[in-house]
């Protein structure tokens, strides 16, 4: 008799706990909101934020108000882990990030134990969906496809010059790399120089120096924006006309600020422009009438968050399983246009485009 | 007129007389009780619920006033509702109060007043409400410029943010150039005018960063601003930072600038314009003030309702107040009243019970019972109050009355206890018994004078009432009165004193001078004796002549005895059998006995030896007959008649077996004195013949009033005579009838039949025996005798030798018997 009373004490103490939670669903963005990834992460925060705002607009989820919390993992693996380990304490039901590859792998084993869903809008290494986490999920392509693009533009175009490949060996910077290299091996063309360089430093004159010595023509970079402006500005300050090639970490306004008039003609891969979309268009204006250009992946981070809220309504309930359920056997229509995932979780179409920066912003190159 | 009346219509005119004093009394106690009532109810009915109510109302009015600056400072949608309920609310009970206080019937003009100040409390409240709702609306427009604001803020810093990359970049460049020595100068010349061009181009941008932290704080506490007056100060140096940015953003990067350009002007329109921060903050300012007036009025409001309340309140609590005057003017009179009835009342009822009760009616009253007392106290002469008309009158007349019929009663029972006493003292005196009365402690009451007569004719003793018993006999006894104290005085004293105090049956009391008193004596209820002394000195002569007489009588009855059975004559002296002719029909056991041959026998004898023979064996016979219970009915000769049943029967059969068993112990008896009276010389044995029969026969006095004969008659005394006759000498013979008696018990041999004169059949004959129990006894020892022979022997007694002697002896005897000579 004691032993049903507690129980029902505790069955009671547990329904009035959950009552408010149920009341407001908790969601959460993670990404480096500090640092010098900042500006990218800001955009990510800036577009679950759009998303959320306009899911609640319309009814919130399953008629429930959904709250956003956003963290700050400053694309770091460790603090990664102890941004996800925040959420899961905050009680999320789902996760939109994060943004790095580096810090969205080791993220995604605290969200499984948890059972949390996550969606990344741009984490590209292979790697987070080749774990077989069920729970894990992504609107951007795989830098598999990513490097096989690469690969064979570099071989395409420059395979009798002398070609550097350099990465910062994150996640992300080498996985990308090695895939370009792998490609371009692959087509007959051997680099001429294949090395890591430190992230984070403020001048990179004298690795460029160092290329500029080897007489590289070509340069592939495999890492984030920053490090890409500084060097190709150094690059052009010693009038050292070396074209740089990179990844999609170099689709983002802050790329052309820092290098200046150093970034034009530089390439690069993204996934296509979800701006250009018409379904984006009024979402589009809504940023930018907030003086707020959602480029980068501003627009794949309201779509994560838009996936999984029609996800949820389709299937009924914000139950894990139902969810991953709902995620792999529909398609969704949002701002990304329409999409489906696989039993991996990454999209089943995989695209990559070719940008050029020209006049200060980048452009499809022609 | 009141004489008339009597004591009942006086009475009942005294207690009216108080009784109207207390009920005039009381009914002043009740007027005045009413009156305070009545005011004491106004002012519980009327004006304390009114001045209640008022009381509320205004506290109502007073909390509303209270809350409604809570509204105006309310800062979300939720607030505003949540306290806009609550006015309500407290407004509909304002109004309940309101309704109530109408009901309660107040002055109309106040009334009217509270309504007014409550409809306009309710207007304003109204407004009020209106106004919260546009501040609130004011207030969202403000925040949303305030997230303008910050946006815009956000994305100005972030367009700075490249540029300090660069220039770190530059710095780090130059660094690595100047500490590089070996270097050419003019690489590190233009190293350093690289730094310094990216140190100019960011200077403009450092510059804009801190103009664009000044517009964004001073907007901030635009959106604060405590009055309009501090909006107007603040307004100048955002405009002076407006017109810093217009210029930086001139020599800023072209790439920058249009980005920059756009921020600027985002700021100009937060600062100026319609839908600027300032502006926002001053349309706040105006629904404040506003507020503020409308809540000032609410004030002036509710401070006009507490007014009029307080008015009503004071209005109420007037009335109160001389309503509680009135009631206490009310409650003294009444009081008065009150006090004023009661003492005339109890003056009144002093006076009549003074005056009138006391006086006409107790006094005389204490003077009937006093009589009365005296009366009742046995003195018949007290002097008696005056009769009157009234009541008490008459009780004294009554009283006078029964004095009267008492003292006649008295003289009249005086009389008869005289008569009585003289009666009672005639009555003892008539007796001859002495007569005496003692009293519980033994002491004379009363005494006749054949009393001293009798006991105490010597004056000397004291016979007054009062003299103690014991001091009588003891007077007595010393004088030699009583035979018995003669030589144990003290003894006898005591003995007569126990007599006397635990009197039982009668007894006789010797007197010193040969005479014989019986004293009877008696304890009466109330524990006194009654001694009664009669003189029986005659009676016991006559009684002692009489014993002398009988004792000759008894010695001449007991000689007559002899000549009568015992049973007859036990029958006759005890009374149970009359001495007259009478006879009844009984059965009987008739017995016969003869000597056999006695004349013969007895021929030769001399008369003195026969009658000295016969008187013993009659002497012999009788004795046995006696101790079988026979009746010996008469001695004729030698013969002997008995007869078993009468005057008293055992039952027919054990008369019979009592006959059989004296016939028997009669043979017995006869072979015995055989042996004596052969000693005396009768040489042939007396042998005795025995005849019994059983029958009716008529048993009783025969023969004539002055000879009578107990005896018994009828053929069954022929029969046993005629079976006596034939019985051999030394048996008893038997009929069938005794034989049919006592077969059981004793053996007989049956004989022939005989035929007896006066019965027509002949009757059967039994020879008797023995008794069956001694026969067996009787066959061990051998009697034999014969002329010549006499022979009688018990073997069984015998020892050896002795029959060894017996057995010589009898062969002998014997031998010479067989062997005759001759």
């Amino acid at each position: 008799m004691h032993r049903i009373t507690t129980v029902a004490i505790v069955a009671l103490a547990a329904a009035a706990l959950s009552c408010p939670a149920r009341a407001e669903v908790l969601i959460g963005v993670a990404g480096p909101m500090t640092g010098k990834l900042e500006w990218t992460g800001t955009q990510l925060k800036r577009g679950a934020e759009v998303a959320v705002a306009d899911i609640n607009t319309a009814g919130g989820v399953l008629g429930e108000p959904v709250r956003l919390i956003t963290v700050d993992d400053f694309c770091d693996p460790k603090q990664a882990v102890a941004a996800a380990q925040k959420l899961v304490a905050d009680g999320v039901v789902f996760v939109v990030g994060h943004y790095c590859s580096g810090a969205s792998i080791p993220a995604s084993e605290v969200y499984e134990a948890a059972g949390i869903l996550q969606i990344s809008p741009s984490s590209t290494n292979p790697m987070l969906t080749e774990q077989g986490r069920a729970n894990v999920f992504r609107v951007c392509s795989r830098d598999d496809a990513q490097g096989f693009e690469a690969g064979n533009y570099l071989a395409d175009h420059w395979s009798d010059k002398k070609i550097a490949i350099l990465h910062d060996n994150t996640t992300y910077g080498k996985g990308l790399a090695d895939e370009t290299r792998k490609q371009l091996n692959k087509r007959g063309t051997t680099e001429a120089i294949f090395e890591a360089y430190a992230p984070g430093n403020d001048d990179y004159s004298a690795e460029i120096a160092a290329l500029q010595a080897a007489d590289i023509a070509v340069l592939y970079l495999g890492g984030y924006h920053t490090e890409a402006a500084l060097m190709v500005r150094a690059a052009r300050d010693r009038g050292y006309s070396v074209q740089l090639i990179s990844g999609d970490d170099t689709a983002t306004e802050a790329f052309g600020l820092i290098a200046g008039p150093a970034a034009e003609g530089t390439l690069f891969t993204f996934v296509p422009d979800p701006r250009r979309n018409a379904e984006a268009a009024k979402v589009v204006e809504r940023f930018r009438a907030e003086n707020f250009e959602p480029d980068s992946w501003t627009l794949h981070s309201y779509g994560a968050a838009q996936t999984w809220a029609q996800a949820v309504e389709k299937a009924g309930s914000l139950e894990l399983q139902a969810v991953i359920a709902s995620l792999r056997g529909n398609q969704f229509d949002t701002v990304l246009g329409r999409m489906d995932f696989d039993n991996k979780g990454d999209l089943t179409v995989q695209s990559w485009v070719w940008y050029v920066w020209k006049g200060g912003e980048y452009v499809p190159l022609e | 007129m009141l004489k008339r009346l009597g004591i009942r219509g006086r009475l009942l005119l005294a207690f009216f007389g108080i009784s109207t004093f207390a009920v005039l009394a009381t009914t002043a106690a009740l007027y005045a009780f009413l009156e305070v009532g009545e005011v004491v109810d106004r002012i519980t009915k009327e004006r304390v619920p009114s001045a209640l109510a008022s009381l509320q109302l205004s506290r109502q009015a007073e909390r509303v006033a209270a809350t409604a600056p809570a509204a105006l400072a309310s800062t979300s949608k939720a607030q505003h509702y949540e306290i806009s309920t609550a006015i309500a609310a407290e407004m509909t009970r304002l109004e309940e109060l309101l309704a109530a206080l109408k009901g309660a019937k107040p002055s109309t003009a106040v009334v009217a007043e509270i309504e007014a100040a409550v409809l306009g409390l309710r207007r304003n409240l109204n407004a009020l409400d209106d106004l919260v709702a546009a501040r609130l609306t004011v207030v969202a427009r403000k925040e949303e410029l305030l997230r303008r604001l910050s946006a815009t803020t956000n994305a100005s810093q972030r367009l700075v943010a490249p540029g300090m990359l660069v220039m770190n970049s530059k710095l780090q460049q130059w660094r690595a150039v100047t500490a590089d020595t070996p270097l050419a100068s003019d690489r590190g010349a233009e190293a350093t005018a690289d730094l310094v061009q990216s140190i100019a181009a960011y200077i403009p941008q450092q510059k804009a960063q801190q103009e664009i932290s000044a517009v964004n704080d001073a907007l901030v506490n635009t959106a604060d601003a405590p009055t309009p007056g501090d909006l107007a100060l603040i307004l100048f140096p955002l405009r002076r930072s407006l017109a810093v940015l217009d210029t930086i953003s001139n020599q800023i990067d072209d790439r920058l600038r249009t980005r920059f350009q756009q921020r600027v002007n985002e700021f100009k329109a937060l600062i100026d314009g319609g839908n600027s921060i300032p502006k926002a903050r001053q349309d706040e300012f105006a629904v404040l003030a506003q507020g503020e007036e409308l809540l000032a009025q609410n004030n002036q409001l509710s401070r006009s309702l507490t007014a009029a309340v307080d008015r009503l309140v004071a209005a109420a609590d007037r009335e109160i107040t001389a309503s509680g005057l009135e009631a206490a003017v009310v409650q003294r009179y009444g009081t008065g009243v009150v006090l004023g009835s009661a003492f005339l009342s109890l003056l009144s009822s002093i006076l009549v019970v003074w005056l009138y009760v006391d006086r006409s009616l107790l006094a005389r009253l204490g003077g009937v019972s006093q009589s009365m007392l005296a009366i009742a106290g046995g003195n018949l002469r007290a002097p008696l109050p005056v009769a009157g008309h009234d009541e008490i009158g008459r009780m004294a007349e009554a009283l006078r009355l029964f004095r009267d019929t008492a003292v006649e009663i008295e003289e009249k029972n005086l009389r008869e206890v005289a008569e009585a006493r003289q009666r009672l003292i005639d009555a003892i005196e008539s007796i001859s018994e002495g007569f005496a009365l003692y009293d519980g402690e033994d002491r004379l009451i009363l005494s006749n004078s054949r009393y001293r007569e009798l006991l105490y004719s010597d004056l000397a003793i004291e016979l007054t009432p009062g003299t103690t018993f014991e001091h009588i006999i003891r007077r007595s006894a010393e004088r030699g009165y009583i035979k018995d104290a003669e030589g144990r005085f003290e003894e006898w004293v005591a003995e007569r004193l126990s007599r006397h105090r635990n009197p039982g049956e009668p007894w006789v009391q010797r007197r010193g001078d040969g005479r014989w008193v019986l004293i009877s004596e008696r304890r009466i209820t109330g524990g006194g004796t009654v001694a009664v002394y009669s003189d029986i000195t005659e009676l016991k002569q006559r009684e002692e002549n009489l014993a002398e007489k009988s004792a000759a009588l008894e010695a001449l009855s007991s000689k007559l005895a002899k000549y009568l059975a015992p049973q007859v004559y036990n029958s006759i002296f005890t009374g149970r059998q009359d001495v007259r002719i009478a006879s009844q029909r009984k059965k009987l056991t008739i017995c016969f006995t003869d000597i056999a041959g006695f004349t013969e026998t007895t021929d030769k004898m001399e008369s003195e030896d026969l009658t000295q023979l016969l008187n013993h064996y009659l002497t012999e016979m009788s004795k046995i007959a006696s101790d079988h219970g026979a009746t010996i009915d008469k001695y004729v000769g030698d013969a002997i008649l008995m007869f078993f049943g009468d005057p008293e029967t055992r039952g027919v059969k054990e008369d019979a077996l009592a006959g059989v068993q004296m016939a028997l112990a009669m043979q017995k008896r006869m072979s015995e004195l055989a042996e004596a009276w052969r000693d005396i010389g009768i040489e042939t044995p007396l042998r005795c013949r025995i005849g019994i029969h059983t029958d009716y026969c008529t048993v009783g006095n025969f023969g004539s009033e002055d000879r009578m004969d107990y005896t018994i008659i009828g053929g069954a005394v022929n029969l046993a005579s005629r079976l006596e006759q034939e019985a051999q000498p030394g048996t008893v013979l038997i009929s069938y009838e005794t034989f049919a008696q006592v077969k059981d018990t004793i053996d007989c041999d049956e004989l022939g039949r005989i035929h007896v004169k006066g019965i027509a059949y002949p009757v059967a004959t039994y020879r008797v025996i023995d008794v069956k129990a001694n026969l067996v006894a009787a066959r061990r020892a051998v009697r034999t005798e014969l002329p010549h022979l006499r022979l009688e022997a018990e073997p069984e007694l015998m020892s050896a030798d002795e029959r060894d002697q017996a057995a010589t002896a009898l062969r002998d005897v014997l031998d010479r018997l067989c062997h005759k000579p001759g």
